[in-house]
């Protein structure tokens, strides 16, 4: 130790430290390795790992079990698995395209919509209304005639603009390709769940499904996928402007039964008059919107709104106005623009509200 | 000892061995190693946490949002202000000649303030805290914290006011930090807590949260380093000229810079840009300082690699000049656009503390520990490591913090989905517990060498040897002494004076809007819409779904978002920069935080969760219930704590708390005429419009 160190040690205390540290050193060295060790156990973890194919339908274990190999390996077949999905009908779209939507899907939307589509992920039973099972081939927002298939445009646009008001939320931050890829991955477990319900009533009738059966009812998903593209809704007549006038005749039209809305959105547009409807049995009961709180789940542009009244919503008590008011097309464009009003309302009361939050207005006035 | 090592500031002093209380400046230090360790286990549960790996299982007080509000009072007011107390114990005596004031006081305060701070951190724990950054510390012991910082202050300003002869500037810094501390800690707690809210609160935070560092820490640490420095280099300070500028410099010009904190917030302008050109004006203080202090090591040619404490020092000065480059660049409108909100900030702040601070006070630890208990250390090897595993632990921290920061910033500028954000700092994240866990086993060393070096001490074994006499030297003539007390007066109305700029310029002088009349018409939907989900728990906490209740659950809900450490992760404030509208909706502007709730502001600290003052009407009730009962559930790679305790078992039955914060959360941008269509609202004209551009025809109107 040099001479006028500031720090030094004196001898003997030198020699009581080798002695400690020969043993002390030791024992540091095996717990920090022990200690690293743990901790990278830990942190590299163990990820859950994905099954190897989408589950079926629980309706499916149910099958005698030479049907049931059948149908999983039918729906194999031509439906391929999450690590190479098929496409089925024409314009598939490339393998890299369903791969990208697959990491995607199961990123974003598999902890509610579920690994294989059936809306019922991990949090499922904790929303409501619940996550769309894709396996049904049902989706509520299309710009098609009630009961027809979505067009994919319908798809992307629920994805990107969620669906306000309920747990679907807005991936609008997504690229377009990706949300692209999303919608044909979203089609892939659709597709394979319409034709897994096909083979399923086969077989549940005849205990074995006739393989020549098979292309017929890929026809028949193929067609009715493509049919939906020629089936968007145009109006039927010019736009009524908004204006009170227009805002006025929806109202009478919304509130007698000219339209009859009333019956279950309320004379307020409120929704809470009638006791929710159970409309699937199992399914949790549906609740018509309430039209004031600004949240339109189907979108809240004119031309959505007019097809949620001339198509109905799919799969719920919605129906479609379009016979009923196929002689007065100005009403479908009053019920629009009075709809348009009835979701401003508490807009137009946030800013007329006597209390309320300070409006930047007022706070300009109160600077001196 | 007759052996005992050689002190090379024997000749400053006559007989300091007996001006100081050796047992209170033990005490001290030991339960700054106490704090220490709490905050490390802070650190660590939280980067344990991002990492997504906490072994909390739904406990409260083990929750990680939490432990991170503990980690910088702890840090701060545990771990740091002990320290530099027990140093100050030693070396006030000794440069003035003169003992503290009173030593029963020292006993009081100290018993105190560890008192306050335990209190502090035992209260944190419970869910309490105060939305302050830097001031975490509950409400109700603010008083407390106050009372003992004027004790202290009472204890060590007489010696330094009445010491004979021109003060060294040792003693400038010292006492301008005692003069300050007081003021800094009551402005900055009280103001933005009882009297003022929204942006000016804000604008008081920041300079509070910098007041701190450099009002506080910073001007003690100079002090410090002033004596320590020339006493371990044998050799004067290098330019007296120097440090003298820089005292006036930081006396100025540091109260105002705070604000670089809110840069691109709805604070005016003209305050932004003030603290900005004061932020550069610091910068010129901090470098004048370490260059100072730099040379007279360099000029001492002292062997800075083999004794210890001078290496810890000079360390601690290169990590310095980082720090002040990473501030530098952190206050300028330009950086900050891209890296507000940050790991960045985190990396900064964290390397100051534990960095800078730090290893100054390890510096100062090591020199005097072996001194006060008349020994030399137990173990060379033990110092040796706690260096080498702080230094590696640090700069492993700092790094990956800086780099998990500028890539956040990247990323969200480029609009990428929140989840790929925090994706892309999942690497960095793993890391981080390996950093603060080296950075720890450090601490261990040291802590096992002082336990060690105590036991063997001969201190130990005749404690009530330190008798403490004031030598008598002559006191400084009234003139000198009303010089002083002038001075001190002088730098404390400078720094209220500049304290209340910022107040006089950011408020419209309206009183905040009372909780009362804040529930509006969409609120309320999400309250009824609450009340219809959750009928059992809204109708036995809260009644019926009135503005009322609405207003209570807004109550509650911000001291849920406060207590249990949201505002830690989330921000509420969207900025004119980095992309922030494109994502989150219209620009933040001042009128939106003219309440009682945003007092203190909660603008927020980072960014690891998105900005929340677009929240409202985003997600449904039922989406928030689920993400708050356990995140993974609806976003599976969710760094995020779980908070179960908001739920009687599921997350369908959500409790008074559940409610409150989903409320409050819902409440957040429901003021706006663009909710819920933050992105694309368009008013029915606009709609018209749309229409036909879309090639929708317009029907005409009868002639």
């Amino acid at each position: 130790m040099t001479q006028g160190n500031a720090f030094s040690f004196n001898r003997s205390t030198d020699r009581t430290d080798d002695r400690f540290m020969s043993g002390a050193n030791r024992t540091f060295n095996i717990a920090c390795r022990f200690m690293f060790l743990s901790v990278a156990l830990w942190a590299v973890g163990c990820k859950p790992t994905q099954d190897a194919n989408w589950a079926p339908r629980e309706e499916v274990f149910q099958l005698p079990a030479r049907a049931q190999k059948q149908l999983k390996e039918i729906v194999e077949k031509y439906c391929g698995t999450p690590r190479s999905p098929k496409w089925i009908g024409s314009d598939a779209p490339s393998m890299e395209q369903l791969l990208r939507g697959e990491t995607l899907f199961n990123r974003l939307c598999a902890a509610c919509h579920g690994l294989n589509g059936d809306g019922a992920g991990r949090a499922a039973q904790y929303l409501d209304p619940r996550p769309t099972d894709f396996r049904r081939g049902i989706f509520k927002f299309t710009s098609t005639p009630y009961g027809a298939k979505p067009v994919r445009d319908d798809l992307l646009r629920t994805i990107r603009d969620g669906a306000k008001g309920s747990a679907m939320p807005s991936f609008a931050l997504l690229a377009e390709n990706d949300l692209r890829a999303l919608v044909d991955y979203v089609l892939v477990l659709t597709h394979r769940g319409e034709l897994e319900e096909m083979l399923l009533t086969e077989a549940q009738g005849d205990d074995e499904i006739d393989l020549a059966s098979v292309p017929g009812y890929l026809q028949r998903i193929t067609d009715r996928w493509a049919a939906a593209n020629d089936q968007i809704i145009t109006p039927i007549s010019p736009f009524v402007p908004y204006s009170e006038a227009s805002i006025k005749l929806g109202e009478t039209a919304f509130r007698t039964d000219a339209a009859g809305c009333y019956k279950c959105h309320g004379n307020d547009g409120r929704g809470r008059i009638v006791p929710s409807v159970e409309f699937h049995p199992g399914a949790p009961p549906a609740r018509a919107a309430d039209l004031t709180s600004g949240m339109l789940r189907g979108g809240f542009r004119p031309i959505d709104i007019y097809r949620r009244i001339f198509a109905g919503i799919n799969g719920t008590p919605m129906p479609s106005f379009s016979l009923l008011l196929k002689n007065e097309p100005d009403t479908i464009w009053n019920l629009v623009n009075y709809v348009e009003y009835l979701s401003d309302t508490r807009r137009r009361e946030l800013k007329t509200a006597v209390s309320g939050t300070r409006q930047p207005s007022d706070a300009k006035a109160n600077t001196p | 000892m007759t052996d005992l090592p050689h002190d090379p500031s024997a000749g400053v002093t006559a007989s300091p061995t007996e001006l100081s209380d050796r047992r209170l400046v033990l005490w001290h230090f030991s339960a700054a190693l106490v704090f220490l360790v709490i905050t490390l286990i802070a650190g660590t549960l939280t980067s344990l946490q991002l990492a997504g790996r906490h072994p909390s299982t739904g406990i409260p007080w083990l929750s990680a949002g939490r432990w991170q509000m503990i980690e910088s009072p702890a840090a701060i007011y545990g771990f740091l202000a002990n320290a530099f107390l027990g140093s100050l114990h030693w070396i006030v005596p000794r440069m003035t000649g003169k003992s503290v004031w009173n030593r029963a006081l020292s006993q009081l305060s100290f018993w105190l303030w560890q008192l306050v701070t335990l209190g502090a951190v035992a209260g944190i724990l419970a869910g309490d805290a105060q939305g302050i950054d830097g001031g975490e510390t509950p409400v109700f012991i603010d008083p407390l914290v106050l009372a003992s910082l004027c004790l202290f202050v009472a204890n060590f300003l007489p010696p330094i006011i009445r010491q004979a002869g021109p003060l060294p500037e040792s003693l400038w810094y010292i006492g301008a930090a005692l003069v300050w501390v007081v003021p800094t800690y009551a402005i900055g707690n009280l103001i933005p807590e009882h009297f003022v809210s929204g942006v000016s609160a804000a604008a008081i935070q920041g300079m509070f949260q910098s007041g701190v560092t450099n009002l506080f820490l910073a001007p003690l640490g100079w002090g410090l380093m002033f004596y320590f420095v020339p006493v371990l280099a044998g050799r004067p300070i290098w330019s007296r000229r120097w440090s003298l500028i820089a005292f006036w410099m930081l006396a100025i010009f540091s109260p105002l810079a705070g604000i670089c904190h809110y840069l691109y917030t709805p604070m005016p302008m003209v305050v932004q840009q003030l603290a900005v050109i004061f932020a550069v004006a610091m910068e010129f203080v901090l470098l004048a300082n370490a260059v100072n202090l730099g040379m007279t090591i360099w000029v001492a040619r002292a062997p800075v690699a083999s004794i210890l404490p001078l290496r810890w020092i000079a360390t601690g000065l290169v990590l310095f000049l980082v720090c002040c480059l990473q501030g530098a660049i952190l206050n300028t409108f330009v950086f900050q656009g891209l890296l507000h909100f940050s790991d960045f900030d985190l990396s900064h702040s964290q390397l100051l503390q534990f960095g800078v601070f730090a290893f100054w006070l390890f510096g100062f630890m090591t020199y005097l520990i072996p001194r006060l208990l008349k020994t030399a250390w137990f173990s060379r090897k033990l110092c040796e490591l706690h260096f080498w595993f702080s230094t590696v632990g640090i700069v492993m921290l700092w790094a990956d913090l800086l780099l998990t920061g500028i890539l956040q910033g990247y990323k969200q500028s480029a609009l990428e989905l929140w989840s790929n954000v925090v994706d892309s700092s999942h690497v960095f994240r793993i890391l981080e517990p390996f950093a603060s866990l080296t950075f720890f086993v450090g601490q261990m060393f040291f802590l096992i060498n002082f336990i060690q070096t105590w036991s063997i001490s001969p201190f130990n074994r005749h404690p009530n040897e330190t008798a403490v006499v004031a030598t008598a030297k002559s006191n400084a003539c009234r003139k000198l002494v009303a010089i002083r007390l002038v001075t001190g007066l002088g730098l404390f109305a400078w720094l209220c004076f500049t304290l209340a700029l910022p107040l006089f310029w950011s408020s419209n002088h309206a009183p905040a809007e009372p909780v009362k009349n804040l529930p509006n018409p969409n609120l309320m939907y999400q309250v009824e819409d609450l009340a219809q989900r959750y009928p059992e728990p809204f109708r036995e906490y809260f009644g019926e779904p009135t503005r009322e209740a609405a207003a209570e659950l807004l109550r509650r809900g911000r001291q849920i978002y406060v207590g249990e450490g949201c505002w830690r992760c989330h921000s509420q404030v969207v900025r004119p920069v980095g992309n922030d509208a494109l994502r989150w909706g219209p620009i933040s502007e001042a009128w939106e935080y003219d309440n009682a709730l945003q007092r203190p502001a909660l603008l927020g600290t980072r960014r690891i969760g998105p900005d929340l003052s677009r929240e409202g009407g985003r997600h449904s009730n039922d989406w928030h219930a689920v993400h708050l009962f356990q995140p993974s559930l609806v976003s599976p790679d969710s760094p995020m704590p779980e908070y179960p305790w908001f739920f009687d078992g599921a997350p369908n039955k959500p409790n008074a708390a559940g409610l409150s914060i989903i409320a409050y959360l819902q409440w957040l941008g429901s003021w706006l005429d663009v909710y819920p269509y933050y992105e694309r609202y368009r008013s029915p004209q606009q709609l018209e419009q749309q229409m036909l551009e879309e090639g929708l025809e317009k029907k005409q109107a009868k002639p």
